[in-house]
């Protein structure tokens, strides 16, 4: 008799366990976003050119099939003014749920689907969290909407471009020029020593 | 031994071996989507050029500025200190220590701040802390630093302050040093306006 009831016991105990490991399985939840791209990866794909000029940009804002414009600045700024048929989600609601599924439905489409802000740094960061995440159908827009308002309105200085990353000015000569005319010594600081400090890889702290 | 407990033994051993399995984690070490989120959107992930010109004059230690254009350029000019790391090269393990620095601030810079951003981004997600781009670039480092405007005579004080750093900085970086342009002493029309003494009010 003793014996019969540990061996139920034990019966019981394993099944329990079993089931356990079995709700765990199916109750576990799926991350709403999963990367795509490593960041090696992307570090490759921005040889690319994911960028899309004022000028397409003025083409396509008028045609909602081809391309969708996300401002991805805040609500007031939005209200101000806004490109053409322009949706707005701030950065900070980019990964809501609720716009999930139209995300998923623009990269089923392949509808092309460009970020932008103000200017071309504040949708680069947002873009490349997209990217990474599978929305490869995304750009950001060069200058901005700054550069096109700037345009409407004619108060484009004279240089201005809206290829922010080429030099601006000869950077050489300027400063060739200006040391020319300097007469203080002390002009370019020492070279620094680049001391590179090696992280100390913590090993796992246990509990104590 | 009944088959029973021998079918039972196997069950759980098969899933005590999944439940391992399922620990593994994947290989590359990116956080998570709405915490990278989280940092992009914050603004303090930007240094001005003032902030850097000022931390440079006063030799901070805890300033380490990578210049991710290419060699050519920085051979070219480069803001005094830093240190070149082309942003096709950012990602290979022989510059990992230069970025990931423990207490040390890293700022990244272009000619403009796209590409700084690209580069901080790569980063960032790895879960690197004390990153940060210079916004603007060295185009905003020329325009600020070694060839700076004198502000419109309607600008306010501070403007002024700003741009006798401004001036100073120009100087100790080697830019030409322009016209003086100090700030014009307001004349300030001091009205005294005498307080009308009231006499108590009593409630009524």
């Amino acid at each position: 008799m003793e014996e019969l009831k540990r061996t139920r016991r034990i019966t019981i105990g394993v099944v329990v366990f079993i089931a356990v490991v079995i709700m765990g399985f199916l109750t576990i939840k799926k991350p709403l976003h999963v990367y795509q791209y490593t960041p090696t990866e992307m570090a490759e794909e921005l040889y690319m050119v994911y960028q899309v000029t004022p000028e397409e940009a003025m083409e396509l804002m008028w045609d909602s099939t081809a391309a969708v414009f996300i401002d991805i600045r805040s609500i007031y700024d939005f209200e101000k003014g806004h490109l053409e048929n322009a949706i707005n989600i701030p950065v900070a609601n980019l990964l809501d749920e609720e716009f999930k599924s139209r995300f998923d439905q623009w990269l089923d489409d392949s509808t092309l689907v460009v970020l932008y802000g103000n200017d071309e740094l504040q949708a680069n960061a947002p873009w490349m969290l997209m990217y990474q995440l599978g929305y490869t159908n995304t750009r950001t827009l060069m200058g901005g909407s700054g550069y096109i308002d700037k345009l409407y309105e004619d108060a484009l200085a004279e240089n201005e471009t809206f290829m922010v990353e080429d030099p601006a000015v000869d950077f050489a000569a300027i400063i060739k020029a200006g040391s020319a005319n300097s007469t203080s010594g002390a002009v370019s600081a020492p070279k620094k020593q680049v001391v590179v400090r090696k992280k100390k890889k913590k090993a796992a702290e246990g509990g104590c | 031994m009944s088959k029973r407990y021998i079918f039972l033994a196997f069950v759980l051993l098969a899933s005590a071996f999944g439940l391992t399995r399922m620990q593994d984690k994947p290989d590359s070490n990116q956080i998570p989507a709405n915490e990278l989120l989280l940092e992009i959107n914050d603004p303090a992930k930007y240094q001005s050029t003032h902030q850097i010109a000022k931390r440079l004059i006063e030799r901070d230690p805890s300033l380490f500025l990578i210049d991710i254009r290419t060699a050519e350029q920085f051979e070219e000019y480069n803001i005094p200190g830093s240190f070149n790391i082309p942003l096709e090269e950012i990602m290979a393990p022989e510059w990992i220590d230069y970025v990931d620095q423990d207490a040390i601030d890293v700022v990244f810079y272009s000619n403009a701040d796209v590409y700084a951003d690209q580069a901080w981004m790569l980063y960032t997600q790895q879960g690197v802390q004390n990153l940060y781009v210079m916004k603007g670039g060295v185009n905003e480092w020329f325009n600020t630093i070694i060839q700076p405007t004198p502000p419109l005579e309607t600008a306010p004080t501070e403007a002024f302050d700003l741009y006798a750093f401004e001036r100073a900085a120009c100087i100790y970086f080697g830019g030409a040093s322009a016209g003086v342009a100090s700030a014009p002493a307001p004349k300030k029309a001091v009205t005294v306006r005498k307080k009308e003494k009231k006499a108590a009010e009593g409630g009524c």
